[in-house]
């Protein structure tokens, strides 16, 4: 492993590092808009400049092709590379609009960063000689492009290429005319497009769902993990509410992928970004719905919960436990589905549960990220013994069947749409042959014509929870605002119900119940909340999966 | 539109020049040869090149776009390029342009009304030390005059063109094949 000095110290770092990333590992940033981890190396940009020293030579380097060597000296701050950066940001300048005021990206854009802290500050180009491109192009379903804002650094052109393998963008032409388009006809329009906004370090690209909802300094930001489907991509969540007057309704403004090695790397699906919307979508669940007359009382979640362990207690003493169902979700957190199986399993002793059902949704499966499975924790669910009905198997649909044919005197739903599952006359018949329905939903659909009862529950975004990958990592969502109306988490709700039981949890937050989840559970023993930390930490005894390029499995030349 | 089998054989003499994963290095050959046949590279001949190279339509479009001998777009029978480079401005380049303009009645971009004539301006032909040049399709002109160029323009319009200044063969020599 190379030893080299980067301004005066001392580094280790491993063989064929570049200059970038070895001067990371000093928190010296070398700036730069071409070069990405994930993505080829072009050294187009010019922007990472360095001088450096070998054998007592001195000369000038680009940062992303230079590769750290025994006993080189990086020179990052001299005189020197300051020139050079304000020359090439002088460049880039010629032909970029001053859009800053007007540009989404104000704020995290690149050029205009280094530009503050490098640039030459009093310009010698002229406003009217500047170049003129093609403004507002709508390239794809979910990204718009500013051809005169972009730098040419194609990174979205080698994404396109080497990544998801669809080459939609290139760029035509040359000189001062070169120009990032796709070609004629096509659209910028894969799973994945999003991640070119990501990607691009100016205003160039930018997402039609966010263009102009707010500016990136109001937002705050919050590390979380996208629950959209069973690979848990490392997400970070951009949110404000304290501009309410403006779009009141919607608390997250936008999605970005978090960088996790072994999830996802840099990128994330287009389906988990705008997955968020509905966390603030008109038809969320507010409030406890019951059929019973309320006298124009609006019922609280307690006295709904005092009344349904009053109906269950009652079902029970009539015909025990085995005539209550319990159809699970794989989209609960591990703490919902331990205090769930607290509940129903170890205290009432209920054996007709399930979590695997043929009418769940299905996702489009890729070599890249998505999973068919839409549900975050099914691993999960399996390791804390949701396990399917009547052992092994898909038994769920069996279970359902036989709640249709009404084997059962109370059913609870978790998470289920079941008027999109069943037929309007098995519908029918689930409600004529069943006397107690609970359901525990998220939104205002689905429900209505079957419950008796309905419980708020709230979405990930507005609650603390681990959910277990497929590869068997379990990671945490953060929780940076309260859940709309009187929505609860899942755990909460069972909490409530069980204290009518005697069930004591033991724990009264998602960190202390996820603690004793590893009391209780032998693939959970030894992982604590606080051990998980912001990238996850595999089930006891599950290897982690070996380290993964995304790639494309037929990948194009370089770009 | 139909690709012509000439066209088709061209391709697969071009394809067997390179090695099999080495395909896409006959990109510009065949995309010359398209505009040889057709006059200029059409989407639909677009498609088919990359088709027939296993390259991505982007990747053709921004071979096309980047070279200015590349057609894009319909021309005149006759593609008069003018180089404005610094070595031909400096001997006359830039009066010539104006020359041909006033002579055609027509700006750099534009074609003739009776279809002979594209004029384009570009930035370099390659010939610096016989300047002022112009390229008229493949041929080239060397240490032009006012009077050289209305030779040339006159005798292409009687279809009797003055013979070009080629120091070498501009295109089609295939591999092996000796360049006099």
């Amino acid at each position: 492993m190379p030893w080299l000095e980067i301004d005066g110290k001392p580094v280790e770092v491993p063989a064929g590092m570049n200059l970038i990333e070895a001067a990371r590992l000093l928190n010296v940033e070398i700036p730069h808009y071409c070069y990405h981890a994930g993505l080829t190396v072009v050294g187009s940009c010019r922007m990472c400049q360095v001088e450096v020293e070998v054998g007592g030579r001195k000369s000038v380097a680009i940062g992303c092709n230079t590769k750290a060597a025994d006993g080189m000296k990086v020179y990052t701050k001299t005189e020197v590379v300051h020139k050079l950066r304000q020359s090439i940001l002088e460049f880039y300048l010629q032909h970029h609009p001053l859009d800053c005021p007007i540009c989404d990206d104000a704020g995290e854009c690149d050029l205009q960063n280094y530009y503050m802290e490098h640039g030459l500050h009093e310009s010698r180009v002229a406003l009217a000689e500047k170049k003129h491109k093609h403004k507002v192009v709508d390239v794809g379903p979910t990204v718009v492009l500013d051809s005169e804002r972009c730098v040419l650094c194609s990174r979205c052109v080698r994404f396109c290429r080497e990544i998801t393998g669809t080459d939609e963008l290139g760029i035509f032409n040359h000189g001062r005319d070169a120009e990032l388009l796709t070609t004629p006809g096509k659209r910028l329009d894969n799973d994945y497009s999003g991640c070119v906004v990501d990607l691009c370090p100016v205003g160039a690209l930018t997402d039609k769902d966010f263009r102009f909802k707010r500016r990136v300094w109001y937002m705050k930001r919050t590390a979380s993990v996208c629950t959209g489907c069973s690979r848990g991509c490392n997400i970070f969540m951009d949110w404000e509410i304290d501009r309410r007057y403006k779009d009141p309704e919607r608390r997250i403004q936008r999605l970005k992928p978090r960088y996790n090695q072994m999830v996802n790397e840099w990128w994330i699906c287009d389906q988990g970004r705008y997955s968020y919307h509905a966390v603030d979508a008109a038809n969320r669940l507010l409030a406890p719905v019951t059929k019973s007359a309320s006298n124009g009382h609006a019922p609280s979640i307690d006295e709904v919960i005092a009344s349904v362990a009053e109906k269950l207690q009652a079902v029970v003493a009539k015909s025990g436990a085995g005539s209550i169902a319990v159809l699970a979700s794989a989209s609960s957190s591990n703490e919902d589905l331990y205090a769930l199986n607290r509940l129903f399993v170890e205290k009432l002793k209920v054996q007709n549960i399930d979590c695997t059902f043929g009418f769940e949704p299905k996702g489009k499966e890729d070599e890249l990220l998505k999973r068919a499975d839409l549900t975050p924790n099914r691993r999960g669910a399996l390791e804390l013994k949701i396990k399917p009905w009547g052992g092994d198997g898909q038994g769920g649909d069996e279970l359902l069947a036989a709640v249709v044919e009404g084997e059962f005197d109370a059913v609870i739903v978790i998470r289920h749409d079941l008027s999109k599952a069943l037929s309007e006359r098995d519908l029918a018949k689930l409600r004529k042959n069943t006397g107690y329905i609970v359901c525990l939903a998220e939104h205002t659909t689905g429900w209505s014509d079957v419950a008796d009862v309905v419980l708020p529950l709230a979405m990930w975004a507005e609650r603390e929870a681990t959910y277990t990958n497929f590869q068997g990592r379990v990671q945490k969502t953060a929780r940076p605002f309260e859940p709309h109306g009187l929505a609860r988490a899942e755990w909460e709700i069972w909490s409530k119900l069980g204290a009518h039981f005697g069930v004591e949890l033991g724990a009264e937050t998602p960190q202390a119940l996820f603690d004793r989840i590893g009391a209780h559970f032998e693939s959970f023993a030894g992982l604590s909340w606080d051990a998980l930390s912001t990238g996850g930490k595999m089930l006891n005894g599950t290897p982690e999966p070996a380290y993964r390029r995304v790639q494309s499995a037929h990948p194009l030349p370089a770009y | 539109m139909q690709i012509p089998d000439t066209l088709k054989k061209k391709a697969a003499e071009i394809g067997f020049r390179y090695p099999e994963d080495k395909r896409q290095s006959g990109l510009i050959p065949l995309l010359f040869e398209v505009q040889r046949e057709l006059g200029w590279i059409t989407p639909e001949a677009e498609a088919w090149v990359a088709e027939t190279l296993g390259v991505t339509e982007v990747k053709v479009r921004e071979v096309i776009t980047f070279y200015s001998m590349m057609r894009a777009e319909p021309s005149g029978k006759y593609l008069i390029q003018v180089c404005q480079n610094i070595a031909c401005c400096l001997t006359g380049g830039e009066e010539l342009q104006h020359h041909i303009e006033k002579k055609l009645g027509i700006h750099p971009g534009e074609t003739t009304k009776d279809g002979m004539f594209t004029l384009k301006c570009v930035e370099c032909l390659g010939g610096c030390s016989w300047g002022p040049m112009m390229l008229v399709n493949e041929d080239q002109y060397f240490q032009l005059s006012k009077e050289k160029v209305d030779k040339v323009i006159d005798g292409l319009r009687a279809g009797e063109p003055l013979v070009a200044d080629n120091p070498t063969p501009l295109l089609g020599n295939v591999a092996g094949e000796t360049v006099a």
